[in-house]
């Protein structure tokens, strides 16, 4: 099997490296390591998906489409490690409540992200009583009309992509990320920017067949938020026909001590008022 | 003439037009990333809501049952009032119907919630509760559905209807526990001639307004429970129901009245993904009481109900799903004995071909559902625009085709529409 050869190829030796890795977050000298692709990215996503064992924070998107046409999307999310992460990352719930816009609002979403399998999404329509179950083959179309894809919003896992180092930079790697399963998504490849120092993406450019760029998300903006370096504004663009979405992240907490119970389908139907 | 006739719909489009400059002014005012905190924060108390036209024509008409075009003109208040880590939740509609010139209210929800523990939520009112992995099948769903409404092409949310009950949902290690008891029992708004023709058995003919279908409406307690979890990626339920049929399917014989016929129900489900879609399986036990009462005629008798379903993703942003669900008369010796003409059993398939999710511009779907034993399918279709986050429009149809006049979807084959709905959000 190609796959489990090259998971086997990519994780020989690496463990001892991601483990050090991990030891080392947020510390000077890191950089100078030298790093193979794979675990500059399963540590990328480590930064950038697992602050902390949980978090919370408020989104809000305005989207603007090729004839500039703007629309607002606004929801509370949050987050928890549902085990302890390890190279590449670990089992995580997510849970998302609407506000805005009017037709969707109180619309809640529910992700119990995987790492050896496909992640399981749910969405709550209130006005119909219902918990529709989105498939995994969904992951790459738009979370709720925007640029934005549902796994763009709760992470890809390190191991779907074979990387390979493109520039090592003075300030950052550039990565290139061909998918094991090409059937599974709509790019043959994509590129990413990593920060030397933090280890937080800043860009990604996603390829076609014709091997344009197509979609790039940019991250444009980062505070540190209680120790942990995180994205506040993201830009996430569809090339071919002009369109965007603008994401603000916003009164984020770390820590917070959110519960499981939080993340079940009770919750779905009714989220927690003192948590949303 | 014209004018009279479209003279709400002008005062609507009127109004969206007034609201429509009206927000697009404040979006000129703002550059992109300020305009995030113009959104307004979340208070203790929202209001918020809808102004909607319906407007729908029979393709056609048969005058024997007074058929008209109607439209119907709808405006929503919804309230959410948060304190005390508790909500209470207000929804209502007035709406003036212009085929019978009446104004209607109807509370949806009104509702108090709260979690009195970490892990038992109480809900207690006008509430609207579902269940069950069925696309306009409903097995261990027992809770009441307006039909009428899907006739009528109002937005999918009327089809389920709202019941005054008390619903606590546990959760446990294993499993999560969700009980509800009905204040009184609550039928479907089914099809009774008022808008739509339907069969009717007495008349051994489909019939219209002149015919409309009363029944004797009981006042009795109901009650439901269901147990669910997750396996894995698997998820399962069980489901109870002790109270009614939600459809007259039951007759007095001494004062021809139609009643309700009370049922007991145990069914299960699970559902998973599979070869990257996701699969279902239902199935449900219905024990219909009084089946042998020779003054009572039943036109159900107790059933196996058993429904399997798988839906993909075939293109991106294109979705595919497939139900197949059979009811299987399991007491059929008293139709036997009752000489009854009824089938005995229905086998139904459905395909399903939808574009676009929730939010996107465009999005849309067509809908068969057809019965190869009986001979009769249902065709629904709609188009979906999003103009913008406040205004939508739906452009859509219904259509009914069969061979029989008394099978499930053929006896509505004088009902089939084509609409148009629009709706504006405030």
């Amino acid at each position: 099997m190609p796959v489990n050869d090259l998971v086997k190829k990519v994780s020989t030796g690496i463990q001892l490296v991601a483990g050090l890795c991990l030891l080392s977050v947020g510390t000077a000298g890191y950089a100078n390591t030298p790093l193979d692709a794979q675990s500059i990215v399963n540590k990328s996503n480590l930064v950038a998906f697992y602050p902390g064992q949980d978090g919370r924070g408020s989104v809000k998107m305005l989207i603007v489409d090729e004839r500039g046409k703007k629309q607002r999307r606004q929801f509370s999310m949050v987050r928890r490690n549902a085990s302890e992460p390890g190279e590449f990352g670990g089992e995580q719930q997510f849970f998302v409540k609407f506000s805005r816009p009017r037709d969707i609002k109180n619309t809640t979403f529910r992700v119990e992200k995987h790492i050896d399998q496909d992640d399981d999404r749910w969405l709550y329509l209130p006005a119909l009583d219902l918990v529709k179950r989105i498939s995994a083959g969904d992951k790459r179309t738009s979370f709720m009309g925007t640029h934005l894809f549902y796994e763009d919003l709760t992470g890809r896992s390190p191991k779907e992509d074979v990387h390979v180092i493109l520039e090592d930079g003075k300030s950052f790697y550039k990565i290139k990320s061909t998918p094991k399963e090409p059937k599974q998504v709509e790019f043959t490849h994509y590129h990413v920017w990593v920060d030397k120092k933090t280890f937080m993406p800043t860009k990604f450019e996603y390829f076609d067949n014709t091997n344009q760029v197509y979609r790039t998300i940019e991250n444009v903006k980062f505070e540190n938020i209680e120790g942990y370096v995180t994205v506040t504004n993201q830009k996430v663009s569809d090339l071919r026909n002009g369109g965007y979405t603008l994401i603000k992240f916003q009164d984020i907490d770390y820590d917070v001590g959110v519960p499981s119970a939080v993340f079940s389908e009770k919750s779905l139907r009714s989220p927690s008022v003192k948590w949303f | 003439m014209l004018l009279k006739e479209y003279r709400y719909l002008m005062a609507f489009l009127f109004l969206f037009c007034c609201f429509e400059s009206l927000a697009n002014e404040v979006d000129d005012e703002f550059s992109e990333w300020d305009e995030f905190e113009s959104a307004e924060e979340q208070n203790d108390l929202e209001l918020y809501g809808f102004l909607e036209f319906l407007g729908s024509r029979f393709l056609d008409p048969e005058d024997r049952y007074s058929y008209k075009d109607y439209g119907i003109y709808t405006a929503r208040v919804s309230g959410d009032f948060t304190f005390d880590e508790s909500l209470f939740k207000l929804k209502a509609d007035v709406s003036y119907n212009d085929r019978f010139q009446e104004t209607d209210f109807e509370l949806r929800e009104a509702y108090y919630q709260k979690y009195v523990l970490d892990n038992l939520q109480v809900k207690l009112g006008r509430q609207v509760i579902s269940w069950g992995t069925g696309d306009q099948v409903f097995l261990n769903d027992l809770f009441p559905k307006n039909w009428r409404a899907l006739l009528l092409s109002q937005d999918i949310d009327y089809l389920k209807k709202p019941i005054n009950a008390l619903r606590l949902d546990g959760g446990f290690s294993y499993f999560n526990l969700d009980l509800v008891a009905i204040e009184s029992f609550e039928p479907d708004d089914y099809i009774n001639g008022e808008y739509f023709s339907y069969f009717n058995s007495e008349k051994s003919d489909v019939v219209g307004e002149n015919d409309i279908l009363h029944a004797e409406v009981n006042d009795k307690r109901e009650y439901a429970a269901r147990i669910y979890g997750n396996q894995g990626s698997v998820e399962w339920s069980l489901y109870f129901h002790d109270g009614y049929l939600k459809q007259p399917f039951g007759t007095e014989l001494s004062t021809s009245e139609r009643f309700f016929p009370a049922l007991n129900s145990f069914g299960a489900s699970i559902r998973a993904p599979l070869f990257g879609g996701l699969a279902n399986i239902e199935v449900s036990d219905y024990s219909v009481s009084d089946t042998e009462n020779q003054n009572k005629i039943h036109m159900i008798n107790s059933q196996l109900r058993a429904l399997a379903g798988y839906e993909f993703e075939i293109f991106p942003e294109v979705n595919f799903a497939t139900q197949l669900y059979v009811e299987k008369d399991s007491g059929s010796e008293v139709i036997d004995r009752l000489g009854l003409d009824i089938d005995k059993t229905r086998s139904q398939v459905s395909f399903k071909l939808s574009f676009g999710g929730l939010n996107d511009e465009y999005s849309g779907y067509i809908f068969i559902q057809a019965s190869p034993n009986q001979d009769d399918a249902y065709l629904q279709g709609n188009l979906q625009v999003r103009v913008n986050d406040r205004l939508r429009g739906v452009l859509g149809f219904n259509v009914f085709d069969g061979e029989r006049n008394n099978t499930k979807f053929s006896q509505f084959d004088y009902n089939d529409n084509i609409y148009l709905r629009v709706r504006y959000y405030w």
